[in-house]
Parts: C-alpha cells; structure tokens; sequence
C-alpha cells in the first residue's frame, strides 16, 4: 500500500488520498456517461415495431426476449422504457438550456447593471421560488396548451431561478474583485467587462449548476406526464408508463413499474452525479473535502 | 474480512429479520381478515357489498340526467320499463294507451305506490316530474310535448306536438321524483319510489342503500346494498381481499381468478366506433352551442371510410384491447329488434380495402407506405378522452391496422373539452347505446347538425332523414323498428357499413363483474353505456345459490 502511494506521489503533487479521489471521480463520471449514452443509442436503435399492438406477446414476464416483460397490449416494456427515457432526456436537455440561458442573463444583468434592475429580477426570483414547483408548472402548461412544448416552457419557466442566483451572487463578489475596478478605470465598457472578466470565471458554476438541475427537469418532466399533462397517454414517456402502470399493480404485473422506475432514478442519479463530481473536480475551495 | 462481515450480519441481521416479519405481518392483513362477517356460511345472506364503479355523475336527479343510461330501476320507478326483449311494460302505469295517430299517449297509475318516506306516488308526481324536465330541457329533450294534462286522480295524458316513437324509451327512463320534496339539493336526500331507498351518500366514497319497505314490487332478497366508489384498481383489489360480493372489472383483469367469485361477461350495446367527419375542410359549426371547425379533407372520402370499414378487423381490436370480451359492432344498436342484420359485414378484407382505395385514385407514390391523391396524404388525427384508457387502447390499436392499409392516423389523447372542439374537424373515438334506437336519429339526422354534440359527421342523406323521421313519426313500435332498419340500409343507401358509413362501429364492449358464488343475479336485461348500475335492472330477481 505505502509503496503504491509512494508512486502516485512521484506522478501527482496531491496526497495519495486525493488521487484516488480523483480516480474515484473519473470512474463515476464515465460509469455515468456511458450508462445514458448506453441509453440513447438504444433507444435509436430499437425498433418502433417493438411498440405495435401485438395480441400474442400480452402480460409476459422479463424473459430474455423481453427484457422488461410486456403491457396489457403486448408492447414490448425494454423499448417503451428506452424511448421514453430518451424523451426524457429530450426534454431535460432543452429545458435544462432554456433555464440556464435565463438564469445566466438575468444573474449576470442584475449584478452588474445597477441597483434598480437588481431590484426587480430579484423580485422576479423570489416570485418564481415563492411558488410550488409542481403547481406552478401544471399552471403554466396548461396556459400553453399542453404537449411536449407546454412540458419544455413550464419546466424551463420554474427551474431557472436558484441557478440565477448563485449566478447573481458570483457576478457581484467578482464586480468588487480589483482587476475589474483596474478593468474599468481603463474605461472599459460594461460588455466588455461581463465577457471577458466575468462569464469566464463564472462559467464552471454555471456548468455544474446546469448539471445539477437536470435530475431535476427529469423528475419533473416525469411526474408532470405522470399526472397526464400535456402528451396523449401512448406517447412512451416514463411519467405515463409508470401512470399506466399503477392501474395493473393489483393485477401483480410489478415489472410493468419496477424497470421503468429503477431507470428513471438511474438515469437523474447520473446526471446529479456527474454534476456533483464535477463540482468537486472544478470547485477550488472543495478540492480538499 | 470474513469477519467483519460476521459483524455486519450480526449488527444488521436481526434488522432484516424483523422487517421481514413485518413485511409478513402486513401482507397477511391484507388477506381476508375473519372480522369481515361474510363468510358464505353465515346462512341468511341479505347484504351486498359492490364495487361496480364510481358512479360520479347524475346522481338520483332525473335533472341531473340519472336514468338516461339505466340508472333509476334500484332508486326510483317509472311510468314505464324495459323488458328482457326490449319490448316495454307498466311499471308505475297500470295501463297505457297510444292514440292511432301517435299524438295522445295515456296511462293510468296504479295506486299503491309510495316513496320511501311514505308518501303515496299521486298523479301530481308524475305531472310535475315531466314538466319539471321538460322545462329544463337538457337531461332529457321532451321539447316534442305539447301539453301534459291529469284527468281524475290517477289518469295522465300526453299530447305531443308531432308523434314520437321514441317517447316510449324516456317514459322508462324518467324516475318520479316527489312534488313536495324535491328541490336543488335533492341528490343529497333523494327520495324515490324504487325497490331501495338511499340512506347514506357520501360523494366519492360510497352509498347505502336499504329496502324500501313501502315498495310495491316484489321483495328483494338483498335488503341492504354497499356501494363502495372505488376506482377499477382498488375495487380489483377490495375483491381479491374478500371484501366485495360483486366487483366490475375492465377487460384486461379479466384473466386474474379470484377464489369464491365467477367472472360473468354480460352482453352489451354499450359501442365504440370512430367517427369520421363527412365533409371537407373549411367550414363551421356548432358543438354544444361553441362555434367549432366542421369537415376533414380526408375522412370525408368514402373510400377512406369503407378502406377502414373493410379492412380494419373488429375482432383483431376486440382481442388486443379487451381480451376477447367483446363483440363486433357494426352499428350502434347490434343486437336490438331495431339493427339492420343485413348490414353485418365480413372485415378484415386488408386487400380489398387497398385495392378499393386505389380504384379511388390513393396511390402511395412516394412508397412511404402511406396512401396519397392529388398530392393529399392520406393521413388524419383521432381524438379520444385520455382518462379513458380502454377508448386510448382502441384508439391504438386502430392506428396500428390502419397502417397495414396505408392509412395514418395519429391519435391525440385530449379532454372532453378539447374534444368538444375538435370533434367536428377531426375523428373521434366514440361511444354510446342504449335500449332505445334514439340515438340513431341523434346520431345520423342532418336536422340535428349543431345541436348539442349529435351527428358530430356532420352525416346528410336525404332518404335516411325521410326514414328517421318517419321511424320518430311511426305510431307504433313495429312500425318505427322497420324505419330504422330502412335508415340502415334500404337495399341502396343508408349510414351502415353497406354504404356511407360516416361512423366505423367497431365493438360492443362485454361488461364483466366477478360476482360471488353465492349471488345469483339472475336473467339479466342488455346493458347500456356505462357500466355502473346496468347490473340492477332485475335486483328484485335476484337469490342465493344453495
């Protein structure tokens, strides 16, 4: 053991606890990465013939032909679950864009713009916080009429306001750094300071933030399907596979939720854990947690 | 290490263990429990406890719509009622006569009825019963009535503004409801003069219903009805606990056994079809007063209609959808004296159905499987109420044989309100029937385009209207049955499958209870649409096996 250390210490300047940490970080980061690139590639290459109606194949139990087992009307459970994953992810990543884009713009302009605009975003987070997520969201998806767009629009609506924040906060420590009272008092414009000071050391934040929100608009986007807003009930998306899966429980047909489930937890576990080791390798003042 | 996995076992075994008992304990109690006092030995049965739905609308107010789809035989009593041949007896009358011309109906009360509270049933009742409702106008359309008058203390007679055949379904329908009680919260505390008198109601949760004993039918072997409002799942699950004598269940348990209960599939009207508007894009109209978009350019193609008529297999979608408890429909009254059995097709013809729509110019030209004319693909949307998972199944399962066809057809699960805009300019998966042959009048006249949500085709032939209305004008029911057959197919044209089709009847969907062994729930009328209380039109026949 000591000889082992006594190697890594020629390679790395950190203690060797610190080096399996790292290690320990890029495993979970590729053990994640792959399992949703695993995900996706599936999801492409399953057949759509797999989702047709199909009276010989009804209620089966997980087999090797049927990974997942399959529904009350013989589709096959690994593919349904696959592809609605993916638009799962679909809809994360979009959401996820849209929310970090906002929050970016509207953390950066309330830091840097003067006391009267920060005054009103600020208001506009904390009207955003102050309401339920889930109620907020059912809201605003049926103001716009439902679908994968109302689904987008009201997860990316409601998700963007604590990253805006930490966002906000970052920009107004680094405003009082030195070189940026040095930056202007060469007269600088306002811009010129928000892209080339700031966005770059505001930028991993913002990354991780990103990342970490994601288990979140996937979980949302879950539980809103779940609650039969916005798609038709055939769409395969986890929320009303897992939806329609209720109403069989009785019947003791359990693989119809238990897959899907555990999937859908994996795949938000993931994300969260990609963000978080990534907020571990970035993040300076952590690196010695 | 070895040993310290000895340590961990010994730390958290007995943790395991203690959550298994548990786990055991708790599965157990979901079992039958002995407290329960139903065990068939018990002798003289005369409880029920059911669970056949969640009965969430219309509750015992005739205003409210509670009879339009068989409700009121356990609550209340009409003037009239259905028989087992769909032939129509006295129930509250003694007797009832028509006049020739079909304008005079007459009936006589019989004079030993009361409501639960003791009251006894007088003709006033029934007077302002009719026109309570007739005024109201929405649950039940008696706007055809000119004038109800009372002669003596038993004699009621209704003159009708043109002769309706149909009026004898409504007079079996309509529950009297007492002059001097009924008011706006009449679903609160209703009191009719039916076999059983309700004597708790708790929306949503359930109802207790107890022998009226001032009935003046014969007396029913169940004194006292539990109705628990569970939703299909639960009431499963309440049955496999032991806790219900009868249970509804969709199709798709109907594979699961369940000790002590037989599985009865009853006959159905209660239909599922598609209805496909019949003219092209473009213009307006009305559904239940909204102005609404009318007319799709590729529905209102016959071909199209008779491909999918033709080539869709009933029996394929009764199998995958509802485990076979089904059967073919091809119009919205199978099985009645008033179906057209001529118009009984042979489907499933997919060749056929393709050669039909290349005679009619759809071609798939650019081999992407789907059909095109003039540049038009052949490609459209379904609607379909998407709570209702056994219509989003059919909804499926008809996109899915539509393709083999070179059809598409995307289906949309939306609300009823959505669907009450989209419904003129789009398909919809639709249902209905009953035991009167109205709703194909409701269904198929062009006098009823924009009204409500009827003739949703907008569908307009000019020789079925002449048989519809002369089915409604008939002065008897003989008469009106053959105009009905006519409106189907009158050897050259009509709205069945034979010929315009505006709506694909697919299914007659099988009502299926598990009900104890013990119940016998006797010789049991059709049922209609919705499930929920079709069972209790024979209640009085009712026993227990020995």
């Amino acid at each position: 053991m000591l000889e082992q250390l006594g190697r890594k210490e020629d390679v790395l300047p950190y203690t060797g606890k610190a080096g399996n940490v790292r290690k320990k970080i890029i495993w979970m980061i590729s053990f994640s990465v792959c399992l949703i690139g695993f995900i996706v590639i599936l999801s492409f290459i399953l057949s759509n013939d797999n989702l047709r109606v199909n009276n010989a194949s009804k209620n089966l139990m997980p087999s090797f032909k049927y990974l997942f087992g399959t529904d009350w009307l013989g589709r096959d459970m690994f593919t349904r679950t696959m592809k609605g994953l993916r638009l799962s992810l679909a809809v994360g990543v979009f959401a996820t864009v849209i929310s970090v884009t906002v929050a970016t713009l509207l953390g950066t302009v309330a830091a840097i713009f003067g006391k009267k605009i920060d005054e009103i975003i600020s208001w506009f987070i904390e009207l955003f916080i102050g309401m339920p997520h889930l109620i907020f969201m059912i809201l605003i998806c049926y103001i716009v009429g439902g679908g994968i767009q109302g689904i987008v629009i009201s997860v990316a609506m409601t998700h963007w306001t604590s990253l805006a924040r930490v966002v906000r906060a970052e920009v107004l420590q680094i405003k009082s750094a030195e070189y940026i009272q040095i930056s202007q008092s060469y007269g600088k414009s306002v811009w010129y300071i928000a892209r080339k000071h700031v966005m770059p050391s505001v930028f991993p934040q913002i990354m991780i933030g990103s990342f970490l929100m994601f288990p979140h608009v996937i979980l949302h986007e879950a539980s809103l399907t779940f609650l039969g807003f916005g798609l038709s009930p055939q769409t395969p998306a986890v929320g009303i596979i897992l939806s329609e899966a209720m109403s069989h429980l009785s019947t003791g047909q359990w693989w119809l939720i238990l897959f899907p489930g555990i999937l859908l937890i994996l795949v938000a576990k993931s994300f969260d854990n990609i963000g978080e080791q990534l907020r571990i390798l970035l993040d300076p003042t952590s690196s010695n947690e | 290490m070895n040993k310290s996995k000895n340590l961990l076992w010994n730390r958290i075994g007995p943790l395991l263990m203690s959550m298994l008992l548990l786990l055991v304990f708790i599965l157990s109690g979901c079992s039958p429990s002995p407290t329960i006092s139903k065990s068939p030995e018990e002798g003289k049965k005369d409880e029920l406890v059911l669970a056949v739905g969640m009965a969430d609308y219309g509750m015992f107010d005739p205003k409210k719509t509670w009879g339009a789809i068989g409700q009121i035989r356990l609550t209340h009593s009409s003037l009239l009622k259905p028989t087992k041949d769909l032939t129509f007896v006295g129930d509250l009358a003694k007797s009832f006569e028509t006049s020739k011309d079909g304008y005079t109906w007459t009936f006589k009360i019989r004079n030993d009825a009361k409501f639960s509270n003791g009251d006894p049933v007088t003709i006033e009742d029934v007077l302002f019963t009719y026109e309570m409702l007739k005024e109201d106008g929405i649950a039940f359309d008696l706007s055809f009535v000119d004038k109800i008058e009372i002669t003596g203390n038993d004699t009621i007679i209704f003159t009708l503004k043109e002769p309706r055949s149909t009026f004898i379904s409504q007079l079996s329908e309509i529950g009297i409801v007492p002059k001097h009680i009924y008011g706006d919260n009449y679903s609160g505390n209703p009191i009719g003069s039916g076999p059983y008198q309700v004597t708790q109601y708790n929306d949503g949760e359930q109802i207790i219903m107890d022998y009226n004993p001032y009935w003046y039918g014969d007396e029913p072997q169940f004194k006292k009805l539990t109705f628990l409002l569970l939703k299909e799942d639960a009431a499963f699950a309440a049955a496999k606990a032991g806790q219900v004598d009868i249970c509804y269940i969709p199709p798709k348990f109907a594979g699961q056994t369940i000790p002590g209960m037989t599985l009865h599939v009853l006959e159905s009207v209660d239909s599922r079809g598609i209805t496909l508007p019949v003219l092209p894009s473009g213009r307006t109209g009305n559904i239940n007063s909204n102005e609404v978009q009318v007319g799709n350019d590729i529905t209102s193609h016959l071909a199209i209609r008779q491909a999918l008529n033709i080539g869709l297999s009933r029996q394929g979608i009764i199998d995958v959808t509802m485990d076979g408890y089904g059967k073919a429909a091809y119009s919205i009254v199978d099985g009645t004296p008033w179906f057209n059995e001529k118009t009984v097709i042979e489907d499933g013809r997919i060749e056929e159905a393709k050669q039909l729509l290349a005679d009619a110019g759809w071609v798939d030209t650019n081999t992407d499987g789907i059909v095109e004319k003039d540049g038009l693909k052949a490609e459209f949307d379904l609607y379909f109420p998407s709570n209702d998972q056994l219509r989003g199944d059919i909804a499926l399962a008809v996109a899915d044989q539509a393709l083999g066809l070179g059809i598409k057809i995307n289906i949309m699960g939306a609300t009823w309100d959505e669907i009450f805009v989209q419904g003129k300019a789009n398909a919809c998966l639709w249902g209905g029937g009953r035991l009167h042959p109205h709703q194909l009048y409701t269904m198929y006249s062009s006098k009823v385009h924009n009204k409500g949500y009827n003739n949703m085709t907008h569908y307009a032939n000019p020789v079925v209207d002449d048989y519809l209305e002369k089915a409604m004008y008939a002065a008897t029911q003989e008469e009106a049955n053959k105009y009905w057959k006519l409106a189907q197919w009158d050897g050259k044209t009509g709205f069945s499958p034979l010929a315009d089709v505006p709506i694909v009847w697919l299914a007659r969907v099988g009502h299926l209870y598990l009900v104890n062994n013990k119940v016998n729930i006797g010789n049991q009328l059709m049922h209609t649409h919705g499930y929920e209380f079709g069972l209790f039109g024979n209640i009085t026949e009712w026993s227990i096996n020995q």
